[in-house]
């Protein structure tokens, strides 16, 4: 690397100011305790970086001119936490291929091609300005436009242009792009909120203009002025009465014809009552008309319920979803040189082609192993944390992690063909439609009607009848009695509180895909958890070291069983390798020379000659419920190592949490039921509680059996208890497939989101309740002054904004204090 | 007071007008991302800054 | 054709021109401004020289301030972002330049017309005829430039900028054209199409609308655009600016009644007009707080730079401003502050305020980029914006003072004898002089700040200047010859024009039936002026009496035992164009005719000081020495009769004949009274004689059994 003219005065000044110690100068996040660090010039103090991705980075952007990125991120700020580089993960060359390229790029016009890619690491100001000037590096790049909210960058380019080349550049100034294609589901989406927003925008403009003329008459216009304002809010109100308020009147109808009341029904009476109201009076030449509270309802529910989608939209698309980006890569034996590879995408690979899968991959087809033997981790797909081993001629499933040597593996299902493609294919067509949760304002809405109904009928009697008011007053009347009674806040109500909830969930990780699960969640009645991945870290860690014999030279059997472990890739190796590292406080002190004639037997363990002695790691039969493994010295036992998957430090404190709140806790795992009762035992659930062992069909089983269930997962074999569950919970890390099931995805690893997601479901629901309180008792006040005929235009003109505002005002509040109870 | 027969449809004319505009632009896509403009506001470069930057650096071909 | 990244240049010159004219036109506007400051606490400064006299330099500074000032600084701003945001050259620079030199000409012309006399007589839009003609074509030019260059951008996303500058050229044109409607007389002569009541709602919807889409729009786009910029932070909420723009323009165009509360205006379009505007604190005071808010976490940089001191302080008074409106606008604190100084703060906290200082802050961080220099020097920069923020306060505390305690001493009563407590107007007025001094002394604080800082800007104005180059991606991808680009866009343009054309036509078609059948049904007590009080009429608006004198008697207790019956909406309906005026640094004039004799006229004419000691009105010693022109008399009275003035044909046949036969009978009456003191032979043929007929006509016919 020649050596970087780095001309920093400006960022040198830069660093000595702001970064603390710790921080890494190019992702901002703290540095862990073992720093890259890179010093230019003598005087000036090292710069600090997280990680050998970060440093690449910043030598490229100084390389290339660009250190105005890190004034600009200091100075625009940025407004996503930042995430380090990290490590270089598969190459790109995948996008080359030409079917590929059938797949995702469009062509824009003669010459000109485009595609789109999702970029990881998205979070400032800075970063737009980086991605827009990669045409300045990539010749033939005519245009790049990124879009921070969904962080998706389209690119254009020339026709013949290599796409790997763009996303090689991309991934220098430390971005991991994933291929994206804009399925149907998004344009559907993108065409339905432009003709929401249009509605809206109608509705809006006609609303502003009636309610000028409106406020015109009520200033007392007279005469034929006063007829020409009366007639043209009525044809102003037409375009919102036929078009804007048109997605009302469809739910209603919906609903209708399903037998069930929901809000919009009220709503629906309420606007056609109305106009039809209005329009006979207007026609008689009398001044009630009301127009301008019909439209301006219309307007404010309108845009409360586009503003709901939207925050619910912008939720789902945040970038914690990454793993929904784009094909994972294979790589692929080309025919003509025996053991020559070549990357592709998963989605290409065809029956019959044979893939290498190296150490530390997970596996992406479904095949037979051809060649080679290693240990397959199975967590994700079955659940048990205890490694299988494979030889040659065995089947192979996607979704499982290759741990010890490179395989091939000839292709026989791939893609939706998988074992794990079929689950997901299953749940998708007959996922069983959860019964739609009856909402509580629609609860509220279907006595709301009757009450509606039967009261206008009893106060037309009574005006008619008693009160001897003739037809006209009392026609009049009833129908001003069923306006005003029209529900404009008990509609907002809900739509409000959840625009604040989600909002406020998204922020803090958690994301609901839509608004109504929070109502669900709060008529959770008992909750079922997995066990790897989610109450503990998914991963091997050593328990205890129990030294039997020789306690004086344990420190060499130590440093020797570190040497030995370090030459295995066994998840049982990695762990203790993980234990005694830590143990000697991070300095790495190899005394030891060299190992002599070392061997690892698969399943047996490992065998060395270090310094004249014999040492042997074999695995002991599992007295106890963890997997333990003996330290032998010239095949004399000397130490005992217990390890297993531990239980994360927050898991224990949020199922007390979760306890409190009086749910009876369970977990289903497809570990051993030995593991399961242990890790049951650790976070303080009952062992009646603890079932193991389970496959995908039992824990779905089990969580049907429980009406009102709530299930937390992240592995494939969850997926199915997922969907099935009355609420599904993904946790952060799991796979691909759990995550589009489940109805809310933690982002952050841990059960400590899902209390909070308590918390916020039941105080969101306690700000539903009192804006349908302030709502209904808008409506008793309206009600009361339409009995005793008081009700005109004004009034109800009047009453509608306030209702609204109140019931804005009390989600706003309400939301507040939830804050501060969360953090 | 009759001129308002005649500021009254202008008016109108002039508020609607600005509502057809308003879905003309909405089918236009204008109102899809109202996010990233704010940001690229503040990056527009001149040719020279562009150069200047593109031959300081020594790996890249332009 | 090939495809791939256009190299382009922005026409920059267009835009140095425009900063350049700027500051030229805002040291012009506050000297102005200086002036009449000074003449309105002491007559001497009007020299006796008729175009020296407020009367006919008020609107010369109004004019500069809106079409000289923030128009070439709205000028100089749009040009050179449009062209960043929309990543292209402006359509045509011959259209550029045209629109350049043509509005300097119009500024230079309508100015020395105003001076001397030749005005419609509507305030805010005094200028005659021919240049109302000259602002409609230049405006055309330049939205014709403007759109060409929005459909040939190469950035797909309008910014919200673009989007406010849209909603000015669109709404000005439909403004401008609507108060303009005028039948003339002579080629620096005509009376406005409307009358009365009918005159008064359109040129308050035009007032307030100008100030809208002149004074807020295009100055909000701008903020949007320039302090992002300078602060180097994206817009708080760019969501939040584009729901602002879309709410705000959807609605705004029925503004305008809040001028004319209490006035023979009808209940409903006060009450309209008062709560419309209550409803516009929303749409500004957002704006303002996503602008501030912008400044999160660069505040400390406000402290150094005094661009971001110039626009946040811009962005303050535009709150100030803002929230002064729509209280202004209540009706029981517009009964207090109409006709008042209190509006006059008002409007300069926002003029100095929010144009002014965004005006120079944009300009101090454009010139080093125009110019690709350094500011000359900061510290005088910094001088400036101070001198320029304690010139504002000082302006605005002393006319709110002045304005309270005139508007409350106006109407005060006593309440046991329901006399007025300050029967004697001219009191009220002395007692306010030391304010208007302060306010003079805060206006020469903004003018020599302003003039440092156009010396520290021209002292900046050296380097290397060529057109700044850079290169985008065309949007459709197809990179063609500059020519093609243009032609594309014309036809975007011509449809706008045909909009507009149509909405003209249309209008003269309709408007005659409806302002006729409003004549039908009037009090037949009104008759139209005498030929020779028409004349003094012209006299009247010639000299910008209405500058300071209302001809508007609100129905309140105190104005009636001051100034009489209240006025009718049908008394003013022959007056084209209306005169019922802003501010009463005069009395109000509205009953005048007949309460003093004409003699009292003619010496007071002569020299104000003789009839009352303390009166700070100019005198006007040349009426007595200026011989009328009775000559086109009889085609003004036909173009009367067209605008429906019932006068009849020999009426204007023998115009000449009536008006010299009265001013016989008038200087007869002077002789008589002058009983012996001073000859009046020779004076019947004077302007002076004219303009006592029609001050002694002023609200006879409303009070006739």
């Amino acid at each position: 690397m020649a050596q970087i003219r780095l001309k920093m005065e400006r960022v040198i000044d830069l660093l000595a100011s702001s970064t603390p110690s710790d921080v890494c100068f190019h992702c901002g996040t703290i540095a862990p305790s073992k720093k890259w660090t890179l010093s230019e010039s003598e005087q000036s103090a090292p710069l600090i970086f997280c990680c050998q991705g970060c440093l690449t980075v910043f030598q490229i952007l100084s390389a290339r001119g660009l250190e105005a990125y890190y004034e600009i991120k200091k100075k625009a700020g940025s407004f996503r936490p930042a995430t380090p580089v990290g490590g270089p993960s598969h190459g790109d060359e995948y996008l080359d291929d030409p079917e590929l390229r059938r797949h995702y790029a469009t062509e824009v016009s003669p010459g000109l091609q485009q595609m789109q890619f999702y970029l990881e690491g998205i979070h400032c100001a800075a970063c737009v300005w980086l991605i827009e000037k990669v045409p300045d590096f990539v010749p033939g790049v005519i245009s790049v436009r990124l879009e921070v909210g969904r962080s998706v960058v389209s690119v254009q380019a020339r026709k013949d242009l290599a796409w790997s080349s763009v996303a090689r550049q991309f991934r220098e100034f430390g971005y991991s792009p994933h291929p994206v294609r804009e399925g149907e589901g998004e344009q559907f989406e993108a065409k339905e909120n432009r003709s929401l927003l249009i509605k809206v925008g109608v509705a809006g403009a006609c609303t502003g203009n009636i309610m000028l003329m409106a406020v015109s008459l009520y200033g007392g216009a007279t005469g034929v002025l006063a007829e020409w304002f009366r007639w043209i809010s009525f044809l102003l109100f037409l375009p919102v009465l036929f078009w804007s308020a048109l997605p009302f009147y469809k739910s209603a109808y919906s609903n209708l014809r399903m037998k069930s009341v929901s809000v919009d029904v009220p709503i629906v009476l309420g606007i056609v009552l109305g106009f039809v109201a209005s329009v006979v009076n207007l026609v008689q030449g009398s001044a009630h008309i009301y127009f301008d509270s019909l439209s301006m309802l219309v307007f404010l529910l309108l845009a409360s319920r586009y503003i709901l989608k939207r925050t619910g939209q912008n939720a789902l698309r945040s970038s914690s979803l990454a793993h929904f980006m784009g094909p994972s890569v294979a790589r692929r034996y080309a025919g003509a040189e025996p053991n020559e590879t070549q990357e592709v995408s998963v989605e290409v690979l065809r029956p019959g082609d044979v893939v290498e899968v190296r150490v530390g991959e997970t596996i992406p087809v479904d095949g037979v192993v051809v060649q080679g033997e290693s240990r397959l981790n199975c967590a994700l797909l079955t659940g048990e944390s205890e490694p299988q081993k494979v030889v040659a001629g065995d089947v192979v499933f996607a979704g499982t992690l290759n741990e010890q040597t490179p395989l091939r593996i000839r292709v026989s299902a791939s893609g939706v063909a998988t074992r794990v493609g079929q689950i997901l294919k299953t749940i998708q067509q007959g996922s069983v439609k959860k019964a739609p949760i009856v909402q509580l304002t629609d609860r509220v809405a279907r006595y709301f009607v009757s009450a509606v109904l039967g009261g206008g009928l009893l106060s037309f009697f009574i005006f008619a009848g008693v009160m001897q008011l003739g037809f006209e007053e009392a026609l009049n009347r009833t129908l001003a009695l069923v306006i005003v009674s029209c529900p404009c806040a008990l509609a907002l109500a809900t739509p409000l509180a959840l625009t604040r909830a989600m909002g406020q969930a998204a922020r803090r990780g958690i994301l609901i895909k839509s608004a109504e699960v929070i109502e669900r969640i709060v008529s959770v009645k008992n909750v079922f958890v997995d066990k790897t991945g989610t109450l503990t870290e998914g991963r091997f860690e050593v328990l205890s070291w129990e030294q039997k014999d020789q306690p004086e030279d344990r420190f060499e059997i130590e440093q020797a069983v570190l040497e030995l472990e370090k030459r295995s890739t066994h998840s049982i190796a990695k762990a203790v390798v993980r234990y005694l590292i830590s143990k000697k406080s991070g300095k790495e002190t190899s005394t030891f020379a060299g190992i002599v004639d070392f061997q690892e037997r698969l399943g047996k363990g490992v065998f060395g000659r270090i310094r004249g002695h014999g040492y042997e790691l074999r695995r002991v039969d599992a007295l106890s419920m963890n997997s333990q493994v003996g330290v032998y010295r010239d095949s004399r036992l000397c130490a005992i190592i217990e390890l297993g998957d531990q239980v994360r430090e927050d898991s224990a404190v949020s199922i007390q949490q979760l306890g409190r709140r009086g749910l009876p806790m369970a977990i289903l795992s497809g570990d051993s039921p030995a593991v399961v009762k242990r890790v049951a035992g650790a976070v303080g659930i009952g062992n009646q509680n603890a079932w193991g062992g389970l496959g995908p069909e039992q824990k779905q089983e089990r969580v049907v059996a429980h009406p009102f269930s709530l299930m937390v997962g992240d592995g494939a074999n969850d997926a199915q208890a997922l969907n099935a569950a009355f609420v599904g919970v993904a946790v952060h890390g799991g796979m691909e497939i759990s995550l589009r099931v489940a109805d809310v995805y933690l982002a952050r690893p841990g059960l400590g989101p899902l209390v909070e997601l308590f918390d916020l479901s039941t105080s969101t629901l306690g700000v539903i309740r009192r804006n349908l309180v302030f709502s209904l008792l808008y409506n008793l006040l309206g009600i009361s002054f339409a009995l005793i005929g008081k009700v005109n235009p004004l009034f109800a003109a009047l009453l509608m904004p306030l209702s609204a505002l109140t019931v804005y005002v009390s989600t706003w509040v309400g939301s507040r204090g939830l804050r501060e109870r969360i953090t | 007071m009759n001129i308002v027969f005649i500021l009254l449809p202008f008016a109108l004319l002039l508020g609607l007008g600005f509502l057809g505009i308003f879905i003309w632009m909405v089918g236009a896509g204008q109102f899809d991302d109202l996010e990233t403009p704010a940001y690229r506001l503040l990056f527009e470069e001149t040719s020279e800054e562009t150069k200047k930057k593109g031959n300081a650096s020594d790996d890249n071909g332009t | 054709m090939t495809t791939g990244r256009e190299e382009f240049s922005y026409d920059d010159r267009i835009s140095r021109d425009f900063v350049v004219a700027t500051l030229f036109w805002a040291v012009v506007t506050f000297l102005v401004g200086m002036v009449i400051a000074t003449q309105l606490f002491s007559w001497r400064f009007n020299f006796n020289i008729p175009w020296l006299t407020f009367g006919r330099l008020r609107p010369v500074h109004t004019n500069a301030a809106i079409f000289a000032f923030s128009a070439n600084a709205v000028f100089a701003g749009v040009y050179y972002s449009s062209q960043r945001l929309l990543k292209a050259r402006m359509a045509s620079d011959i259209l550029s330049r045209i629109h350049f030199w043509g509005w300097q000409l119009l500024i230079v012309l309508g100015a020395l017309s105003l001076v001397l006399g030749f005005t419609q007589g509507k305030e805010y839009a005094e200028l005659e005829w021919p240049f109302d003609i000259a602002i409609a074509l230049l405006w055309v030019v330049f939205a014709i430039n403007f759109f060409a260059t929005i459909a040939k951008r190469r950035e797909k996303h309008i910014y919200v900028s673009i989007w406010f500058y849209i909603a000015t050229i669109l709404t000005v044109a439909l403004l401008h054209i609507f108060n303009s409607f005028a039948l003339p007389v002579s080629f620096l002569k005509s009376y406005s199409v409307f009358a009365g009541v009918q005159d008064a709602i359109v040129q308050w919807w035009y007032g307030h609308n100008a100030v809208a889409f002149v004074l807020t729009t295009p100055f909000l786009g701008m903020m949007y655009y320039f302090l992002p910029k300078a602060a180097e932070k994206p817009i708080y909420s760019y969501r939040f600016s584009i729901v602002h723009f879309w709410s705000l323009v959807f609605i705004y165009i029925w503004a305008g009644p809040h001028h004319l509360l209490y006035t023979a205006v009808p209940e409903w379009a006060q009450t309209l007009g008062m709560i419309f505007s209550i409803m516009l604190l929303a749409p500004s005071w957002g704006g303002m707080i996503n602008g501030l808010l912008t400044l999160n976490g660069a505040w400390d940089r406000v402290k150094s730079d005094p661009v971001l001191k110039f626009l946040v302080a811009s962005i303050l008074f535009y709150g100030l401003a803002t929230f002064e409106g729509p209280l202004l606008s209540i009706k029981t604190v517009n009964l207090l502050g109409h006709y008042t100084d209190w509006p006059i703060g008002h409007v300069h906290s926002g003029g100095l305020g929010w144009n002014g200082l965004l005006t120079f802050g944009m300009i101090y961080w454009m010139v080093p980029k125009l110019w690709k220099t350094k500011l000359y020097s900061i510290k005088l920069a910094n001088v400036h914006f101070w001198m320029a923020v304690v010139g504002i306060s000082l302006y605005a505390i002393a006319l709110w003072i002045a304005g309270v305690q005139q508007g409350s001493q106006a109407l005060a009563m006593d309440t046991v004898t329901h006399r007025l407590k300050f029967p004697d107007f001219m009191a009220t007025i002395t007692a306010i002089l030391p304010y208007y001094q302060m306010r003079a002394l805060g206006g020469l604080l903004y003018l020599v700040g302003a003039v440092i800082g156009v010396y520290n800007l021209y002292r900046s104005m050296h380097g290397a200047v060529q057109d700044e180059k850079t290169s985008a991606a065309p949007l459709s991808g197809k990179v063609t010859g500059k020519g093609h680009r243009f032609f594309e866009a014309v036809p975007l343009a011509f449809t706008l024009l045909t909009l507009l054309a149509v909405g003209v036509a249309s209008f003269i078609s309709i408007a005659p039936t409806f302002l006729a059948s409003d004549r039908a049904i009037v009090d037949a007590r009104i008759k139209p002026y005498t030929p020779l009080e028409h004349y003094g009429r012209d006299i009247y608006l010639r000299e910008g009496c209405y500058n300071c004198h209302s001809q508007m008697i609100r129905p309140v207790v105190a104005e009636t035992l001051r100034y009489g019956a209240p006025s009718l909406p049908q008394e003013s309906m022959y007056d084209h164009p209306h005169q019922w005026g802003s501010k009463r640094t005069g009395p109000d004039l509205a009953r005048v005719g007949g309460k003093y004799p004409d003699l009292w006229h003619f010496r007071h004419m002569a020299d104000p000081r003789s009839i009352v000691a303390a009166s700070v009105m100019p005198a006007y010693p040349w009426l007595e020495t200026a011989k009328m022109e009775l000559g086109d008399l009889s085609n003004k009275l036909q173009v009367m009769k067209h605008l429906g003035v019932p006068y009849n044909d020999d009426e204007v046949r023998t115009a000449a004949e009536l008006a010299a036969a009265q001013a016989k009978q008038i200087a007869a009456n002077l002789q008589v009274q002058a009983a012996g003191q001073g000859s009046f032979v020779g004076m019947e043929d004077k302007e002076i004689i004219a303009l006592i007929a029609y001050l002694q006509r002023l609200g006879k016919d409303g009070v006739k059994p």
